[in-house]
């Protein structure tokens, strides 16, 4: 199962926008996604159990991916959105 | 009576208040016809998120609405169909045999405690989309519409917290002012609130019930008060406040098309010093068409890897798109002095950190950091024009070294097939009094100088500002500097290169003169002292800047020159009638 660690750099960590954007992304694959943060789980299809990881900037992400059609696209676009910050500051 | 609140968005505002409370009176009772009741939920839900995607659709078709980000109605389009809630309620109803929208209540409020309970401010702060999400559902369910939010043009909006659904509203009816008991610096009140100039505080507990519709209320925010039960005399002191602020925002902003000329007709071009690409908002409302100084520090610093070329060529690119001005300056990573970089250097380690391993000399030792830089830049450049500067260079070889790197980062780019344009120049940051020595070796090699008259004060008199003990040796009023400038500009019109300031002395109203007098055509500073700048250049004309600067020069001491241009500026400022207006906007600042 393809899975990989990453940093959040932005200064606002996952709030509502970042989180939407992750759903938006995982949404468009069946299988499994999941985030893990702070010694929680998160189904990244859905945006509240990913804000409820509360991850705020330095914390250290861990991203699995199972089941989809394309697990290791899936992962690296995944792993792209966190080292651009999302696109914030 | 007066309440302390965080201040989210400037400004004075006197009016009548709407108190908007959660009117949600619900009443739970028990449903015999479960399947119906779902259906019901699932309609609700359905009309709901077509609602909020007919949001989507018109921000997308660009009919938005300024200070709402449509990102967070994408959120809520998620949170509804969150498992977590949706399939929550769901059950919920069918266990429980409840009303739908007492279900949705309690679900709402489990989930927002959860939120609510956490030290994350941010997460707290978000709290308020999930009850977005919910009070919507509810008014669905109930027919209740969002009348209360109508006609409060003038008003100031009194709440507990306000949703982005409500805000939505309240954008299109023109309110005078917000406060709401909840919700940080980060909140949506506060974005939308600060992007559309409406006075807001907020974290002021428990307002609304001291509150009634129609009640005067005072928002001021220069010291962070929420004021009511005023008397009469009070009210018009706040209101000579309000109108006092306003016109000095007005005046400020009204000078956004104003050419920067002297009175005879010179252009003096006025760029914006910058450290985050969010900055550039407030250039283009005072109309400033250059970024003449990019400091990129703030890209390398509060992280523990340093970025890379991509994340470096996206973060110039973004820049490059969102103005869409003439040039960038791009100044390279200049580490050291007072700032530390994590995996880079350490300030601590050094006796003497601002004479120590900073600049360009970092980037020297550690070329790769230098070249990934110079690559990004180079991508960027497709974008729009971008100028290099380099900091803290003081000998010839230094220079070399860069542009052989420089040479190296072009040609690896073109060998892995990336594109990029030469749309590029180079220049030297004029900071250590040796560089200005150099000049004559460095106009063959670059296309532009600019001064960093902060360092450039502090070594060419040896004195650490920062140092009280000495703080009486350290004066811009100073003909040392004077004369240092002088053969700068000198020298740089000798060679043809453009020269321009960029630190501090640029935005000194005093010394305006004196730069403009002694040839100075290009200034840098941050974007808010630029109105002020632009109005005082429009007030001046050459010839007599020239005059003031000769002048300057015959003195010797601080004390003289000081008096003597705290003199010349009165005389400029009272010649317009709206530079007089404006004295308010020059005080302290």
């Amino acid at each position: 199962m393809p899975e990989s660690k990453v940093k959040i750099i932005n200064k606002l960590g996952i709030h509502a926008r970042p989180a939407s954007m992750i759903v938006e992304l995982c949404s468009k694959y069946d299988g499994d996604i999941k985030l893990e943060a702070n010694g929680m789980h998160a189904d990244a299809k859905s945006i509240l159990s990913i804000m409820m990881l509360a991850a705020e900037k330095g914390t250290a992400v861990k991203i699995s991916v199972n089941g989809t059609s394309d697990d290791e696209g899936v992962l690296n676009r995944l792993n792209e959105m966190f080292e651009k910050g999302f696109g914030e500051e | 009576m007066i309440f302390k609140g965080i201040k989210v968005s400037e400004g004075v505002a006197v009016g009548k208040c709407r108190v908007i409370r959660d009117t949600f009176s619900l009443e739970m009772y028990a449903i015999d016809n479960v399947e119906h009741e779902l259906e019901r939920f699932k309609k609700a839900t359905l009309e709901v998120k077509n609602d909020i995607f007919e949001t989507i659709d018109k921000f997308e078709n660009g009919k938005g609405v300024e200070g709402i980000d449509i990102q967070v109605f994408k959120a809520h389009a998620q949170i509804i169909e969150d498992p977590m809630l949706y399939s929550e309620i769901y059950s919920r109803i069918k266990e429980q045999k409840k009303n739908a929208d007492w279900i949705i209540k309690e679900v709402v409020e489990d989930i927002v405690a959860k939120f609510e309970k956490s030290e994350n401010e941010l997460l707290k702060d978000r709290a308020i989309d999930i009850k977005d999400v919910g009070y919507r559902l509810i008014s669905n369910l109930n027919n209740i519409g969002l009348d209360e939010l109508k006609n409060v043009s003038g008003f100031i909006i009194v709440a507990e917290e306000l949703t982005p659904t409500q805000l939505l509203h309240l954008a299109e009816e023109g309110v005078a002012g917000i406060v709401t008991e909840k919700g940080g610096i980060t909140s949506h009140v506060a974005i939308f609130s600060r992007s559309l100039e409406i006075p807001a505080m907020t974290g002021i507990k428990r307002i609304i019930d001291y509150l009634s519709d129609g009640d005067i209320v005072v928002i001021d925010s220069e010291k962070s008060e929420v004021l009511f039960n005023l008397t009469d005399k009070e009210l018009r002191r706040y209101l000579f406040l309000k109108r006092q602020y306003d016109k000095i925002r007005k005046k400020k902003k009204s000078t956004r098309t104003m050419k920067s000329i002297t009175r005879d007709g010179v252009e003096i071009s006025i760029g914006a010093n910058i450290q985050l690409s969010t900055e550039i908002n407030k250039m283009k409302e005072y109309g400033i068409k250059n970024i003449g100084l990019f400091r990129t520090e703030f890209l390398f610093m509060d992280r523990d890897n340093i970025p890379d070329e991509d994340e470096q060529y996206e973060y110039y690119k973004k820049m490059a798109q969102t103005f869409d001005g003439e040039s960038i300056v791009i100044r390279t990573l200049d580490a050291g002095g007072d700032k530390n970089v994590k995996g880079i250097n350490d300030i601590r380690s050094e006796n003497n950190p601002f004479l120590g391993w900073r600049g360009i000399r970092i980037c020297l030792d550690r070329p790769e950091i230098l070249k990934t830089q110079m690559k990004a830049i180079l991508r960027a450049a497709k974008h729009t024009k971008i100028k290099i500067l380099y900091p803290m260079v003081s000998t010839p070889i230094q220079m070399d070294k860069i542009l052989e790197l420089f040479d190296e980062a072009r040609a690896e780019l073109i060998e892995s097939k990336v594109e990029f344009s030469d749309n590029v120049e180079h220049g030297v940051l004029l900071e250590v009094p040796s560089a200005v020595l150099y000049m004559d070796y460095f106009a063959e090699k670059v296309q532009f100088f600019s001064i960093g008259t902060n360092d450039l004060l502090q070594f060419l008199l040896a004195v650490d500002r920062m140092n009280s003990r000495i703080a009486n040796l350290f004066s811009w009023y100073n003909r040392a500097l004077y004369m240092v400038l002088k053969e700068i500009v000198e020298k740089a019109k000798r060679y043809s290169l453009p020269v321009q300031v960029c630190g501090e002395l640029a935005a000194d109203p005093r010394s305006l003169p004196v730069l403009i007098g002694l040839g100075i055509t290009e200034l840098s500073m941050t974007s808010s002292s630029v109105p002020k700048i632009k109005l005082l250049i429009r007030s001046v004309s050459v010839d007599e800047c020239k005059e003031v600067a000769e002048k300057v020069l015959s003195y010797f001491k601080y004390e003289e020159i000081k008096d003597f241009l705290s003199e010349k500026f009165k005389e400029f400022m009272g010649r317009e009638e709206f530079l007089n207006e404006m004295s308010e906007m020059w005080e302290g600042k």
